[in-house]
């Protein structure tokens, strides 16, 4: 390091600091990723324990096989962090949710050189963080959860809420997934210990689907009619809906299941927990989970965000804390 | 409250930019901010060895330490669940609740806020027990609960009940917590106000705990005709009620507009509230609500200048005295007209008896003669004072004694029968009204023995000690007087009693076994105000069992001042009985009462706080449980005291101040 001739007096250290900010541009913490039907992916990142809880995006063209690439640039700046974003239906369309509880439509123009992302709209109805967001209907309907616990069906065309469920759970609601061929239900798991079904339709929920003995992290369907949940305690459950008593529990993790990722046509499932471990299973008929890939050293933090490729069955992406994309190549 | 300003503060749901957000809330007027202390999807392992490297938050130089310690609210991570079923989750979350409150005692907040979601609360408590316990920092913790329980509500609906669970519930899991806490003074709770808002029993329920803030959602407010944030009515005075409590207010939620139109709508609706200074007792009472003071003891200690300064300045009481003794005077003279007369015919009737005759002579003798007043106790003479107008007002003739103990108060009587009442008939006598003998005695006695009890500062021994100064049939003011209590929830007045003076654990039990005299604001009365002991005066000895009066040495009615009583209330609202309230009435004369129960508070008359009176171990009471307490007024020749015990259901408390043991009043 080169020495600085700036001489702080050290007494006035913390008003220094105060006032300079001009180391504040760190590394920042990847939280999910996205990848649309023609490979384009979307990424979020937050800043999580800096001087400025701000957060972005970036969205990146289809990816070439080379392995490792370096972080992509931030296409879109947020005044706060980002939990979950999506495309809406087309590449230069995205949906942003913010930490303070807004949510905004950013397109591209395709004629623009400079790839510039604009805010089209924006409004923040959400009293808590948005958490998790997922599509009902493509390019029209979409779901978002918050930690305020309340639940929003948005009109996308206009931003307006058209089903507004308040008090839907009574803590942060972490998950959100719509039913498989539904268009119009979807689950939402909380940190109140309860999994519920909803349709979009109706102002109660159809049915809790099960209380868990923690909080539910996050949760995914599998097909119509059996959905996975992961919890605090890091354990991976999956109900049958028809069924809803009867939980199973198909394994544990030593951390918090963050997130579960369903590649449906393989029967695979890859699961994330609050640590540096990515798990791929295949999943049997007899409930039965078989570990087919593991890694714990792509990344050096938690991973946060997987994505399914969506020409390479056997490829999957991931984001993590580390500020770092990877490709797992998964061998069966 | 001493300065009685609403004071709002506003919730960040997250701070992104930590100086800006502060800023712009001072710059909009909010006192203080509420933010997370720890970004609030920042998950991490806690590691006992201290192996993470980095920080799980950013520096906290990016402010001031003053900004930190007196505006800065500190939330913790909403995902905390050291209370949950798993033991896994229930350690993990532990250790992360105990590394962000060592943070925010690092950072010497002046509040930690936190969130309850259930009837699950040991461990929680467990920790914050270890962390009050090795904090120097006053930090108090605002425990933050919604009134309703939307999950109850959903639950009930189905079953087609009234939803009055929904709101008992968040209610629970806020008392138990509490009750876990040991009703801790320095734990308070902070309730959101929900859309739809509960029966009014509920609200005042919720009145009795010690709300440190209420949450007002930005979702409550609706856009006027001029596009400003306003709240419906029945909001409105939810707000003004609760900040009239004590309680500051939170605005929460996403922004549906601009942030100074919500603080300058919260100053504007506190300022058109209906002006409570026209209420004397109010306004005297400022700044002394919830403030706990022992009884005065007068017939053991003499008061100095400064208390007989305070008293005399009750601008209400002495006038019902002097209508009272009004009243007395032209009672007496009316009863002497009517006596001369009916003498006087019998005089014509008869007219025999040279010894009737000279009767009669008598008589109209003493229909001139002054009619004597003794005032007893009569401190720096303001009931002879009243007394003198009395006599004006009835154009009658006084004689007036003054019968003080308090040497230095006889000082004042003295100088003012020398200057002021020289014209006057005033005599000044030093001594104990229960020893002295004075002649001719008294056609009324008027005295002010009372205390916020009623009998607890012993009016009922000294008047029976006085009897004998007064005439068969004469009248004293006061006449009649009893004391009430209602039993009330009240977590603020049990934690302050139990903590005043406290030199020892026995001290805090003593405190318990006390009564404490107390404007009373943060409470809630369980049930309805009952009676408890009556007085008469002048009293009638007790008979023995022949049935005929006995006598003391003096030949005076040998009374007997021990009381006992039972009472009962039918609970109609689960709550936490934490002890009772005290007040009492009396007839001086006539239709003259003096009142501090509340349903007959004679207005403006300030002399009198009530009293509080504890409970050791608070009773969790449920709809349609009976409280029954029984009160004893217990002697011996050297003090007076009560006892107290409390039964609910099979719980029973312990018997209060069992022979006196912590509070008496010496004789």
């Amino acid at each position: 390091m080169d020495n600085s001739n700036k001489i702080v007096p050290p007494h006035l250290n913390a008003e220094v600091y105060r006032t300079d900010t001009s180391g504040t541009s760190t590394q920042p913490y990847l939280d999910y990723i996205r990848i649309n039907t023609d490979g384009t992916s979307l990424i979020g990142c937050s800043e999580l324990t800096g001087r400025y809880w701000n957060g972005g995006a970036s969205i990146c063209s289809k990816w070439s096989d080379n392995k490792t690439r370096r972080p992509p640039k931030k296409d879109i700046y947020l005044t706060s962090g980002s939990a979950d974003g999506c495309f809406i239906e087309r590449s230069n369309k995205v949906l942003l949710g913010d930490d303070s509880g807004a949510l905004s439509i950013w397109t591209c123009n395709a004629d623009d050189a400079w790839d510039q992302w604009n805010e089209d709209m924006s409004v923040a109805e959400h009293d808590g963080g948005v958490m998790a967001m997922d599509c009902l209907t493509p390019g029209n309907e979409y779901v978002t959860v918050g930690a305020d616990g309340n639940i929003k069906v948005w009109d996308i065309s206009d931003l307006i809420c058209a089903r507004n469920y308040i008090a839907a759970h009574s803590k942060s609601i972490y998950g959100v997934s719509v039913r498989p061929q539904s268009g119009s239900s979807f689950a939402t798991g909380s940190l109140d210990y309860y999994a519920s079904l909803w349709d979009g339709n109706v102002e109660k929920p159809v049915l809790d689907l099960t209380r868990n003995d923690c909080g539910i992290r996050c949760l995914q369907w599998l097909d119509e009619y059996h959905l996975f949940f992961g919890d605090e305690a890091g354990a991976l459950s999956l109900i049958d809906i028809r069924n809803p008593e009867n939980v199973t529990k198909l394994t544990e993790f030593p951390a918090a299941i963050h997130k579960i990722c369903v590649q449906p046509e393989c029967d695979r499932v890859s699961v994330c927990c609050d640590n540096k471990i990515l798990s791929v299973f295949e999943f049997h008929d007899d409930c039965k989970l078989n570990l087919i890939y593991e890694n714990s050293n792509l990344h050096s933090n938690y991973i946060r965000g997987m994505a399914w490729d969506v020409d390479d069955k056997n490829v999957l992406h991931t984001v993590g804390w580390d500020g770092e994309t990877k490709i797992h190549k998964i061998i069966t | 409250m001493a300065n009685h300003e609403i004071s709002c503060g506003l919730e960040y749901i997250i701070a992104p930019d930590l100086q800006a957000c502060l800023s712009e809330a001072l710059h909009a007027n909010f006192a203080f901010i509420v933010l997370p202390i720890v970004h609030p999807r920042f998950r991490r392992s806690f590691l006992p060895s201290g192996g993470t490297v980095g920080g799980f938050t950013r520096s906290d130089m990016i402010l001031s330490p003053q900004d930190w310690n007196s505006r800065i609210v500190g939330r913790l991570s909403h995902y905390l669940d050291p209370d949950s079923a798993s033991p896994l989750v229930r350690q993990r979350h532990e250790d992360c609740l105990n590394e962000e409150l060592a943070y925010c005692r690092g950072l010497g907040l002046p509040a930690v806020m936190l969130n309850l979601h259930s009837r699950n609360v040991n461990n929680l408590a467990r920790n914050l027990h270890t962390y009050m316990d090795s904090s120097q920092h006053p930090t108090l913790i605002w425990t933050c609960v919604p009134m309703l329980c939307q999950r109850t509500l959903r639950a009930q609906e189905s079953a087609d009940n009234d939803n009055i669970e929904a709101w008992n519930e968040p209610w629970y899991w806020w008392t138990t917590f509490h009750e876990r806490m040991g009703w801790d003074k320095r734990i308070g709770v902070v309730v959101e106000i929900p859309a739809d808002l509960p029966p009014q029993e509920v609200l005042k329920r919720w009145l009795g705990e010690p709300i440190k803030a209420i949450i007002v959602p930005t979702t409550l407010f609706h856009n006027n005709k001029k596009g400003y944030p306003v709240l419906s009515r029945a909001h409105q005075q939810v707000v003004v009620s609760m900040v009239e409590h004590d309680a500051q207010v939170i605005v929460s939620g996403a922004r549906r507009s601009n942030i100074e139109y919500y603080l300058q709508y919260l100053y504007r609706l506190w300022k058109k509230r209906p002006y409570v200074a026209d209420d004397p007792m109010l306004s005297y009472a400022k700044g002394w609500e919830d403030y706990l003071q022992i009884p005065l003891q007068p017939l053991a200690d003499n008061l100095d200048t400064h208390t007989y300064n305070v008293f005399e300045k009750d601008p209400i009481k002495y006038d019902q005295y002097q209508k009272a003794i009004a009243q007395a005077l032209n009672d007496l003279q009316k009863k002497r007209k009517e006596e001369s007369i009916n003498n006087e015919s019998n005089t014509e009737i008869i007219n025999t008896s040279a010894k009737e005759i000279i009767q009669g002579d008598n008589t109209s003798k003493e229909n001139e003669r002054a009619i004597t007043v003794m005032v007893l106790g009569a401190g720096r003479g303001p009931l002879v004072r009243a007394t003198l107008n009395a006599a004006d007002i009835t154009n009658s003739k006084v004689k007036v004694v003054a019968v003080e103990k308090n040497p230095c108060a006889v000082v004042v009587l003295t100088a003012q029968a020398k200057e002021v009442w020289r014209d006057r008939d005033v005599s000044v006598i030093s001594g104990d009204m229960r020893q002295i003998n004075i002649s001719p005695k008294a056609d009324i006695i008027v005295s002010e023995l009372l205390g916020s009890w009623g009998d607890n500062e012993l009016s009922p021994e000294c008047l029976d000690g006085a009897a004998g100064l007064l005439k068969n049939g004469g009248i004293s003011i006061p006449r009649e007087y009893k004391s009430y209590v209602v039993p009330i929830s009240s977590a603020r007045l049990w934690a302050a009693a139990r903590v005043a003076n406290p030199t020892n654990a026995q001290q805090m039990e003593k405190n318990l076994e006390t009564l404490w005299v107390v404007y009373m604001q943060n409470k809630h009365d369980i049930g309805e105000i009952k009676e408890v002991f009556a007085f008469e005066h002048p009293e009638k000895g007790v008979k023995n069992h022949e049935g005929q009066e006995l006598l003391d040495y003096r030949g005076l009615p040998l009374t007997d001042n021990r009381r006992s009583t039972t009472l009962r209330w039918e609970v109609q609202q689960d709550n936490v009985m934490h002890g009772f309230g005290g007040y009492f009435d009396c007839l001086l004369y006539g239709k003259e009462i003096i009142s501090i129960v509340p349903s007959t508070h004679s207005p403006g008359m300030i002399s009198w706080f009530p009293v509080f009176i504890p409970i050791k171990t608070p009773l969790r009471v449920l709809k349609g449980d009976t409280i029954t307490a029984t009160f004893w007024r217990c002697m011996n020749p050297r003090k007076v005291w009560y006892e107290w015990i409390v039964e609910v259901g099979n719980q029973a408390t312990p018997l209060h101040n069992r022979n006196g043991r912590s509070s008496e009043m010496l004789l």
